[in-house]
């Protein structure tokens, strides 16, 4: 590829970046480390059956290098930019904002990358004295490589969204999930039935019999998925490809928007985001096991609520945005129909998700004297009712005058929460027969989960119970109403003022 | 080139009282091609919240602008094409050479891979950064990086360049070639939108002018139209060559002429007729004996004009 057809960013990254005095200094590091590595081994030799661990170091440096090097660049990359009053000009070009994010994503860790080639030589030397077969050996690197550019993908689309001056957090951000994802949450008996997510996974495969074929994984290395088994290495590639297109579908929507009317998807993406969310969840259950069905719709639902409650936040409408519909639709915009966002998305994303689950309970697991259809339903209706409720009181927070009305609203929920929930346990309300009331302040007691015998005995009250959850959802709405004709007649008096003259 | 209207930006206060800010206020403006129009205010007017909708990289709470026929909001990438913006608080890649810095916006702007490096050879010529070049842009004064900011905006040889304080932080010397600079550019049939609180800085360059406070557009025009405006008489000074001629006396005996005062040497007066009734008056003077030496216009300066308009927080 000639460098007039490059793309620019990346082009500028790599110049940035790849100075000749700075490749000098890295590769003279790596040199120091290989050759230091070789005397070592050569002296102290592994004892037998450890010569992979030789090569396993060398991929935990290499992995060292573009995880966390890399996606601290990527993390740093758009927010310097913000903070130099120089992404402005980017955003001006007519670069489209795909080729401006690929441009970013592998030209900001584009050191790291080069660290990963100069280490490159001693991993071969590793390979060889390790008895690595080439097949596991590629397999490594591509686990590797694309778990890396997911990761940077992320963190790209974080750096997007950082504020001024928390650079720090979104830091501690990424490295938690980079940490999260090397937990194998399959074999420390999750409710999942998928090994490793990160590509630390990557470094496992080296101890692959060289004589097996892409796939053919030996031992204990294979995922569920809705009941079948694949391979893990599949899964991975097939996540690591769907991720990246989902937090570059984020990036090639925001990168070039006005700050201020961001928004992660829109609406529509961000409901097919969630749903696909809750497809891999739900595929990845673990029907095998011995779960009753009122368990597993409980696991299942609680896993979902925070897919639920980020899907949820990423629909919040800000002062800004609603002020412009006010502004672009009148009166609509200030309507019950407009006080009631973004309750249908949420409502429609639960019970979708709600009856899916219902629907493969009943297909993959026993019956149970404990758990019926008519019960499984009304949890799911509860549950969606409790998401639509405390997602629009979180919208009028947002549209409430404040400097940090989200943060503020999330931490009054906490509170209710805490109080709420500390109190019902003292007086002991979640037990008895008052829980279906309990219930109508917290919710997240139905996914205890709710009995059929329960259920029968006080299906009337458990009934008013989830009437209480719709009418706080309305009162919520109700006050969101009120906050959106407030900020009409704000504007409406703002306008009201004498226009400027025409030349 | 630039039709801007009903344009609003509105916006809540940092504190949690108080009724929204406007930093646009329904502002209604048309720019012909080929002028250079001044946007002057004071810091907080709102010149830099209009400029950057006026490029798409603010989103309008109300009201529309297009560049050359296309709508900005709509269409962003299309009428970027024809812009070239400069900000206030402009800073550049320090880790990059000069060419580097010119070479990732034109490739940016899609400009045709062979006329690139010509493209930069010229920009770097026009903007005086020869000696500069291989330099790294982290090295240069602040006066290079001012103009090494101004050849990225007029890199893909935009027919609008929108300069956001351009002069801020220059020294005398980069002030003067900076004006110069841009009468060249406008010579080249470039049309430009600037912004300063400077206001001699502008007076010497625009052809026409807005002026702009807490968001609404006070006055704008043609520079000489908007400076005469609300004046129904000219003011003039008057010199005599020797004392001794009561010229108050007879000035204030004459028709159309008010506000006689004399300073030193020199009488200021306020005429209200036409320059043919000037004529006139100067040669009765001289037919009754007054040894006049100079008449001259008094005109107003864009300072003084603004402190007449505005609420007087002229910079």
């Amino acid at each position: 590829m000639s460098v007039s057809r490059v793309n620019p960013e990346l082009l500028r990254n790599l110049r940035i970046q790849l100075r000749p005095r700075r490749m000098i200094a890295a590769a003279a590091i790596c040199a120091a480390i290989s050759i230091s590595a070789i005397v070592i081994y050569v002296h102290d030799p592994p004892a037998a059956g450890e010569e992979p661990t030789f090569l396993r170091i060398v991929l935990f440096l290499q992995l060292l290098a573009l995880l966390v090097g890399g996606g601290i660049y990527c993390i740093q990359s758009v927010h310097t930019e913000k903070d130099q009053n120089t992404f402005d000009y980017q955003r001006l070009t007519p670069m489209s904002p795909l080729r401006l994010a690929l441009g970013k994503l592998f030209g900001a860790p584009a050191l790291a990358y080069f660290v990963v080639l100069c280490l490159m030589p001693l991993a071969l030397f590793g390979a060889y004295v390790g008895r690595v077969g080439v097949g596991p050996f590629l397999q490594c690197y591509l686990v590797l490589l694309l778990g890396c550019i997911t990761y940077h993908s992320l963190a790209l689309l974080t750096s997007l969204f950082l504020v001024r001056g928390s650079s720090a957090g979104g830091i501690i951000f990424y490295l938690g999930l980079a940490w999260l994802g090397s937990m194998d949450v399959m074999s420390q008996g999750g409710p999942l039935a998928i090994h490793t997510l990160g590509p630390a996974f990557g470094l496992t495969l080296i101890d692959r019999d060289s004589s097996a074929g892409w796939g053919n994984r030996v031992g204990d290395l294979w995922d569920q998925f809705f009941g079948a088994s694949v391979a893990h290495l599949w899964v991975l590639i097939v996540l690591y490809a769907a991720f990246t297109a989902w937090f570059l579908l984020a990036l090639a929507r925001n990168l070039k928007r006005d700050p201020s009317a961001y928004e992660i998807f829109s609406p529509p993406q961000g409901f097919a985001f969630v749903i696909f969310l809750n497809f891999l969840l739900l595929g990845f259950f673990q029907w095998a096991t011995e779960t009753s069905p009122g368990e597993a719709e409980a696991i299942i639902l609680a896993f979902g609520l925070p897919l639920f409650a980020i899907f949820g936040l990423s629909l919040l409408r800000n002062r800004e945005s609603a002020r412009r519909r006010i502004i672009g639709l009148g009166a609509r915009a200030e309507g019950w129909i407009a006080a009631l966002w973004p309750m249908p998305y949420m409502l429609a994303g639960v019970l979708v998700t709600g009856f899916a689950v219902l629907k493969f309970i009943r297909l993959r697991l026993p019956e149970s004297n404990e758990w019926n259809l008519g019960t499984g339903l009304f949890i799911v209706v509860v549950f969606a009712l409790w998401l639509s409720r405390d997602v629009l009181y979180l919208q009028w927070m947002n549209l409430r005058r404040s400097k940090h009305p989200l943060v503020i609203s999330v931490l009054f929920m906490i509170v209710f929460y805490s109080c709420s929930g500390a109190l019902l346990a003292a007086f002991d309300l979640f037990t008895n027969k008052d829980a279906p009331f309990a219930a109508a302040l917290v919710p997240g007691i139905i996914l205890a989960p709710l009995k059929y015998s329960e259920w029968v005995a006080q299906r009337g009250a458990w009934i008013a119970g989830a009437i209480l959850i719709a009418a706080q959802a309305f009162l919520f709405a109700a006050l969101q109403r009120r906050e959106l004709r407030k900020l009409a007649a704000a504007s409406a008096i703002s306008s009201a003022s004498e226009n400027s003259p025409s030349s | 080139m630039i039709h801007v209207e009903n344009l609003t930006k509105e916006y809540d206060p940092p504190t949690s009282k108080g009724r929204p800010i406007l930093a646009a206020n329904g502002l209604n403006l048309d720019i012909p091609a080929g002028e250079i129009f001044g946007m002057v205010g004071p810091n907080g007017a709102g010149k830099t919240t209009t400029l950057k909708m006026i490029c798409g990289l603010s989103l309008p709470t109300a009201g529309r602008v297009t560049v050359n026929g296309i709508d900005v909001e709509r269409r962003p990438e299309e009428a970027q094409r024809f812009i070239g913006y400069l900000g206030d608080f402009f800073s550049l890649y320090d880790d990059l050479k000069v060419w580097e810095y010119l070479d990732y916006f034109a490739r940016a702007y899609r400009m045709d891979q062979s006329a690139i490096p010509a493209r930069i050879q010229s920009v770097i010529q026009t903007m005086g950064l020869e000696p500069k070049r291989d330099a790294m842009i982290g090295g240069l004064s602040r006066g290079m990086k001012q103009r090494l900011g101004i050849g990225r905006a007029i890199i893909h040889d935009p027919q609008l360049l929108v300069l956001d304080e351009p002069a801020a932080g220059l020294d005398p010397k980069a002030r003067v070639d900076l004006r110069e600079l841009l009468r060249e550019l406008n010579r080249s049939g470039k049309t430009i939108l600037i912004t300063s609180h400077i206001l001699s800085d502008l007076e010497d360059i625009c052809s026409s002018i807005g002026l702009i406070e807490k968001g609404r557009l006070l006055r704008v025009g043609r520079l000489e139209d908007v400076m005469r405006e609300g004046k129904a008489a000219r003011k003039f000074r008057l010199r005599l060559a020797a004392p001794g001629f009561a010229l108050d006396a007879w000035l204030a005996a004459r028709g159309g002429v008010g506000d006689v005062k004399t300073e030193a040497q020199a009488t200021e007066f306020v005429f209200g007729g036409t320059d043919a009734a000037l004529a006139e008056l100067v040669r009765d003077l001289v037919t009754a004996g007054a040894p006049v030496c100079r008449v001259e216009e008094i005109t107003e300066t864009l300072e003084q004009f603004y402190s007449r308009v505005s609420s007087g927080e002229v910079m």
